[in-house]
């Protein structure tokens, strides 16, 4: 199929437009709203939609501003080997009119429906309408991948492709097939429904009701087997009662028996109770006698005790006062004897006092006398210390001098001239003054250290040291002086002497530190007035000792002795004081044992008394008692109740043997369980026959009511439900049979007719997407996913160009292929690549390109340069309708839309005698209908009045003045004039 | 002295394999059976008729049930002795203690319900013949009731003694069960003459089981299976002192017809067809028919044609093709074009009609059945 040429007219937004289509690629480019993608819904309601269509969609291509016109869409259209040229007009005077010619010249033309009919028969014998579908792509549909296995007309080609013939076929049977499975299945998971599901509802129930009446069969022979056990159980059972009555009858007698015996003892009991308190109460009359027969002899025997005790008591209290008053006196002389020691101690202690004070006085006195001695001493040492108090300094400076002199002169011995002289003869001479005589043979020397001038006689003789002996010499000239100095100073004429003195002093050191040493030691840490005041204190003490002391008394020897004395006196007084303790400790106890004595004596009275006085009583009680009754004759009375008391006890003992014999506590037992037994054996009796009355109510009505008839009827239904269902599980299963293998069939062969489409689409996808590039294909041959460089990308995971771009190759490669057979079908693309680079769109440019090849390519753009790159493309332009305006275009579209169309289907031609005058009436009917302003174009259009009859026509209504003009040339409308609206159809 | 030996009149029995209406009619023949049994008593002479147990199916039917077969025995012009057999035994759910039963019971009915000789039937027995009867007293008894019956039974003296008993017999088929009866129990009383005849009930067929012809199972007077030999009669017995003389007599109105066919070839589809059109008394005919061999399916749609057909009318027509392998030829897909979608699915299915699995084989027979059908209408 390939689309020449596209006219509007009145269709939305567009007044007029023509667009004329290449063999390849056509490129309509404008701007938004200019009415691209209206030229495309156009085209497709031609193809689709009746003339008479009120449809949403219809109206919706209504223009707004020219609502007195039809949408109206005219297209020329190779199909085959046949040209057709086909318009419709929709809603305003509908219309439909078709013209086709053949190759070989043949024309046809038809009108209405029959037009719409033969065009659809024309269409789809050559294209595959969903290949249609799926090739346009309008503006906002989405890029959905397209789904080859979904387009029959494509899978054909395929098919034809791989040999194949299914086709067609192939889909019908297989519909049919379902069609037969969804009676019995449901569509897609199997689940039985209709027959199917009604044979398998009445098996089941079938089954259940079989079930249900075979329950209740084998509850009735369950019934009448309990019958039959339950008759024969009270058949049993009657025989158990029977025995069970009997027993309980002998049990009973038993317990009568046991009944009399029972009080039998009784009775015997009741004697021997009797008896017993018989016998216990002469028992006790005569136990009563023999005790105050003996009260009464303890009672005399008491009496004369306590009267032994009275006396005893009497005597011991007297001892007592005896042994007290003999304390007493031992006390008293004890208390003598200790005073005296004390008196004794005193004046021993006083003796001692003495002694001691006396050796304290003689004492201090010695001490006094060694501390004058030793400070007289002291004061002598320290004198001589202060005299020689500079001597170590000045010493110590004299060795010092001395030492440097030694050195000084053992330099001049070294270095210094010496002057040596030896006599010869007698000889007197001076040096330096000093007259020395020699000796002969006796020699003189000195060094010279110094000028020396020796004088003998007249000669005088210079010696004069060298420059450093005279140094020296003034040095040691110098130090000789300072020794002497010192000497003097210290009062020593030699250092020796001085060496003494310093010796001298250190000894007066060392003696006044000794003597300090003394003198502290004697004084004691006191001072010697302390000790003077000692001194004093204890010649006091001891004179006022001597003073007080008795005459009489000798005087205390030594204070040995007076101790000795004093310890001697402390022991007696102490020895003497506790004697006197003892004794006054001996003289309490004394008293406390009178006194006791004392009361002891009270008591024992008093008690000799009470005994006497009881005993009198006592005596008194009891020959009141022999007098009522003698003791002989209580003995023969309890003797007596002894013997009833034993004849008793054996009555009972027999009565008790007797009723053990009857074992009565087993005989209550068995009477019990006999009755028990009969008691169960009765209730298991009324248990049976009740249940047996019920049973057999049971059956009888379960008996009569034919559950076995019903139960075959019901296992009648449940056999014939069985081959019901078996005849319709086969009839269903064959049908799922059939779909299923024919749906696999098919699935194989359209896996093999995939092929040849992915090679197609592989082709694109590389030219594309680069040399390393394949797609992969669902089921339906969909993009599933790029594979690139051998990572796969699901179709959903691409990016939104790379979608676009693949839905476009989709859609190429289908048409490419579907070219390739001669059935092409037009690639149309509203606004596609928005999301495509330059590079990219660049690709896409030569694939593209590649399907023009075989087939039209319709690219529609607001962005041509989007498309530069396809080559040998044909562009057409189109613009915005402006209304009223008077831009570029608008004048050509005003002509357009004014253009009468091309009659493709013959009119009729004007009946005979129509002339202008028809054409004037046609003109005022039509302006009366309209009742607003027309123009010329829509005049004409409504009007079928010739362009040729207009001018003409017009011009005679204007001079009439049956139509008036408003605006001029292409702006002119004409209308009735208002006084003539109502009577027009008068005019001439 | 004559009397009719009958037995087994299972009535009430149901029929699964029979259609609702002929269901219904084969109840109705085992009911009209007591009627011409009343007429071949009549014709012969007979002094009573005897029913060996299983007088009915079930002792769980149906008042109605029961009433038709009261009103059914009370036609026979004869005395009629029933004994309780294994299906209605006299336990608690008997019918013959059943009120219905017992308000509708026609004078000339008798019930055998105590074992042994029976005391009281004088009024209904001709002079010097006893009875002894051994009814059922549940369904599973630990031993025949005939055995105790016969055991301490004194040697018949001036009387003939017709022993009436249920069950089945060792000697034929024996079935290992506590109640099955010992022929030679039976033989060994026959032949002491303790008793004359035995007349025995259970089997379906009609056997005689001593050389003498004093022990008989008079079999079920209409057929109700097709694995019964020979039923459909009653026996008429001649009986005195001199000896015993026993005859079937056919009462029996409805045949069980079991058939088999080898269908090796497709002439044996037609010699089928013949075969069922010459079946006499269709309404009253019970078939089943066993097909073997292999067929196309042109060969399968005829024999399924010839069965309409000719089989028409029959009471019931149990098909068995378990041994039926139909097998498809060219001849049956020409109307597939060789390599089509169709032709290819038909292969296949094809090829699993041949498989063992003879589920698949009949579901895959149908699939290629349906889509012949599909793609002739295309």
């Amino acid at each position: 199929m390939r689309i020449e040429r596209l006219r509007l007219r009145h269709v939305a937004g567009v007044r007029a437009r023509e667009v004329t289509f290449g063999p390849g690629v056509t490129i309509v480019e404008g701007p938004n709203e200019s009415g691209k993608s209206t030229l495309l819904m156009a085209l497709r309601h031609l193809l689709a939609t009746q003339d008479g269509s009120q449809a949403k969609e219809i109206r919706a291509l209504r223009s707004q501003r020219w609502p007195e016109h039809g949408p109206e869409v005219e297209a020329e259209i190779l199909l085959g080997p046949v040209r057709a040229v086909y318009r419709k007009r929709w809603l305003v005077r509908p219309e439909t009119s078709l013209l086709l010619e053949h190759d070989g010249g043949r024309t046809e033309r038809l009108g209405a429906g029959e037009a719409h009919d033969r065009m659809r028969e024309l269409f789809e014998a050559h294209v595959d309408p969903a290949l249609w579908e799926a090739l346009q792509v309008m503006q906002g549909e989405g890029w959905t991948p397209v789904k080859p296995g979904r387009l029959p007309g494509l899978m054909r080609l395929l098919e034809g492709a791989e040999g194949g013939a299914d086709g067609d076929e192939g889909t019908t049977l297989l519909a049919r097939a379902r069609a037969e499975a969804a009676q019995y299945w449901t569509e897609r998971e199997w689940r039985p429904r209709g027959p199917l599901r009604q044979a398998m509802d009445a098996h089941a129930q079938a089954q259940r009701t079989c079930r249900q009446l075979g329950d209740e069969r084998r509850q009735v022979e369950e019934w009448a087997d309990r019958l039959v056990r339950d008759e024969a159980d009270l058949r049993r059972q009657q025989e158990t009662l029977a025995k069970a009555v009997e027993g309980a009858r002998r049990a009973e007698e038993q317990e009568g028996r046991v009944g009399e015996a029972q009080a039998a003892l009784a009775r015997a009991q009741e004697a021997l109770a009797r008896a017993e308190g018989d016998y216990r109460l002469a028992e006790a009359e005569l136990m009563k006698r023999r005790a105050l027969a003996k009260d009464a002899e303890d009672a005399a025997k008491r009496a004369e005790e306590a009267d032994g005790e009275a006396q005893a008591a009497a005597r011991a209290a007297e001892e007592a006062e005896a042994s007290r008053a003999e304390a007493e006196r031992a006390y008293e002389e004890a208390r003598r004897k200790s005073a005296r020691a004390r008196e004794e101690l005193r004046a021993a202690e006083d003796d001692l006092a003495l002694v001691r004070a006396r050796s304290e006085v003689e004492g201090w006195t010695r001490r006094l006398e060694r501390v004058r001695t030793l400070g007289e001493a002291l004061a002598r040492a320290e004198g001589e210390l202060g005299r020689l108090a500079a001597v170590p300094e000045l010493l110590a400076r004299a060795e010092e001098v001395q030492a440097e002199l030694t050195r000084i002169d053992a330099r001049l011995d070294a270095q210094a001239p010496r002057l040596e002289l030896e006599a010869a003869a007698p000889l007197a001479l001076e040096v330096e003054g000093e007259a020395i005589r020699l000796l002969p043979g006796q020699a003189w020397a000195r060094r010279v250290v110094e000028r020396l001038e020796v004088r003998h006689g007249d000669l005088r003789a210079r010696l004069v040291p060298g420059v450093d002996a005279a140094q020296e010499g003034r040095e040691r000239r110098r130090l000789t002086e300072e020794l002497a100095d010192l000497l003097r100073r210290a009062g020593a004429d030699s250092v020796a002497a001085l060496r003494a003195l310093a010796e001298r002093r250190s000894q007066a050191e060392a003696d006044a530190r000794r003597l300090r040493a003394e003198r502290a030691e004697a004084l004691e840490g006191v001072s010697a007035a302390e000790l003077e005041a000692r001194l004093a204190g204890a010649r006091a003490r001891a004179e006022a000792l001597e003073a007080a002391r008795p005459a009489d008394r000798p005087p205390p020897h030594g204070l040995e002795a007076a101790e000795a004395a004093r310890r001697t006196a402390a022991e007696a007084a102490e020895t003497a004081r506790q004697e006197e303790e003892r004794r006054l400790e001996a003289l309490r106890r004394q008293e406390a044992g009178v006194q006791e004595a004392a009361m002891a004596r009270e008591r024992a009275s008093a008690r000799r008394q009470e005994a006497e006085e009881h005993r009198s009583v006592l005596r008194a009680r009891l020959e009141e008692e022999r007098r009522r009754q003698e003791d002989a004759d209580l003995e023969r009375q309890a003797a007596a109740a002894a013997d009833a008391l034993a004849a008793a006890k054996g009555e009972e003992r027999r009565a008790a043997a007797a009723l053990e014999a009857l074992d009565p506590e087993s005989a209550a037992m068995r009477l019990r369980n006999a009755r028990a037994l009969v008691e169960s054996a009765r209730r298991e009796g009324e248990r049976l026959r009740a249940d047996i009355e019920r049973l057999r109510g049971a059956l009888e009505a379960r008996g009569g009511d034919g559950l076995d008839e019903r139960l075959a009827e019901a296992e009648a239904t449940l056999e014939r439900a069985a081959a019901e269902l078996r005849r319709t599980e086969v009839r269903a299963k064959a049908a799922r049979r059939l779909v299923e293998l024919l749906a696999q069939e098919r699935a194989e062969a359209l896996a093999r007719y995939r092929e040849p489409y992915r090679r197609a689409l592989d082709r694109y996808a590389r030219a594309v997407f680069g040399p390393d590039t394949r797609v992969e294909l669902d089921d339906d041959m969909a993009v599933r996913e790029l594979v690139e460089e051998g990572v796969a990308i699901p179709f959903e995971r691409l990016s939104t160009g790379a979608q676009e771009q693949l839905a476009v190759l989709a859609r190429a490669a289908c048409a490419r292929l579907a070219a390739a057979d001669g059935e092409g079908v037009p690639l149309v693309l509203d606004d596609a690549f928005g999301y495509s680079d330059p590079d990219r769109l660049e690709r896409l440019g030569s694939v593209l390109r590649d399907v023009a090849d075989g087939g039209q390519v319709i690219l529609l753009t607001c962005v041509p340069d989007r498309y530069r790159w396809v080559s040998g493309a044909t562009f057409v332009r189109v613009e915005r309708d402006r209304g009223g305006g008077d831009g570029e275009g608008e004048e050509e579209a005003r002509a357009l839309a004014a253009e009468p169309p091309v009659p493709l289907v013959s009119t009729p031609p004007p009946a005979p005698g129509t002339g202008e005058g028809t054409w004037r009436a046609a003109v005022l009917r039509c302006l009366k209908e309209a009742g607003r302003p027309l123009g010329k174009g829509e005049i004409l259009e409504r009007t079928g009045v010739p362009e040729g009859e207009w001018m003409r026509t017009i011009r005679a209504l204007l001079e009439a003045q049956v139509v008036v003009q408003s605006g001029t040339r292409r702006g002119a409308r004409y209308a009735l004039p208002a006084w003539s609206a109502r009577a027009s159809s008068d005019a001439p | 002295m004559r009397f009719i030996h009958t037995a087994d009149w299972q009535l009430g029995m149901p029929a699964h394999f029979l259609a609702q209406e002929a269901a219904v009619r084969f109840q109705q023949a085992r009911l009209d059976a007591l009627a011409r049994i009343g007429d071949v008593a009549a014709r012969e002479g007979a002094a009573f008729v005897v029913v060996a147990g299983d007088v009915f199916d079930t002792n769980l039917l149906s008042p109605q049930t029961v009433a038709r077969a009261a009103a059914a025995m009370g036609r026979i012009p004869v005395p009629v002795l029933l004994l309780p057999g294994n299906h209605d035994p006299l336990d608690p759910t008997t019918i013959y203690r059943r009120p219905d039963f017992l308000s509708q019971l026609p004078p000339n009915v008798r019930v055998l319900s105590e074992p042994g000789v029976q005391a009281d039937l004088a009024d209904v027995l001709p002079p010097g013949v006893e009875v002894v009867a051994a009814p059922w007293t549940s369904r599973h008894p630990a031993d025949n009731p005939l055995h105790a019956a016969l055991r301490d039974l004194p040697p018949a003296v001036g009387a003939v003694r017709i022993a009436v008993g249920h069950g089945g017999v060792d000697a034929v088929g024996g079935r290992d069960e506590l109640d099955i009866l010992r022929l030679e129990a039976l033989r060994q009383a026959v032949g002491e003459r303790r008793v004359h005849y035995v007349a025995l009930g259970d089997r379906h067929s009609t056997t005689r089981l001593d050389g003498e012809g004093r022990i008989f199972y008079a079999g079920t007077p209409e057929p109700t299976a097709f694995d019964e030999v020979d039923p459909g009669n009653v026996l008429v017995v001649d009986i005195d002192a001199a000896g015993v003389a026993v005859r079937p007599v056919r009462v029996a109105t409805w045949r069980f017809v079991a058939e088999r066919f080898d269908l090796a070839r497709g002439e044996d589809v037609e010699a089928l067809a013949e075969w069922l059109w010459r079946l006499a008394d269709k309404e009253r005919t019970a078939v089943r028919l066993e097909v073997t061999g292999a067929v196309t399916l042109e060969g399968r749609r005829r024999l399924d044609q010839a069965l309409e057909d000719a089989g028409a009318g029959l009471a019931s027509l149990d098909l068995r093709t378990s041994g039926l392998l139909v097998r498809p030829d060219e001849e049956d897909l020409t109307s597939l074009a060789p390599g089509s979608l169709a032709r290819r699915v038909a292969e296949r299915l094809r090829a699993e009609m041949a498989g063992e699995d003879r589920e698949q084989a009949s579901v895959a027979e149908a699939a290629l059945a349906l889509l012949l059908r599909l793609g002739a209408g295309a």
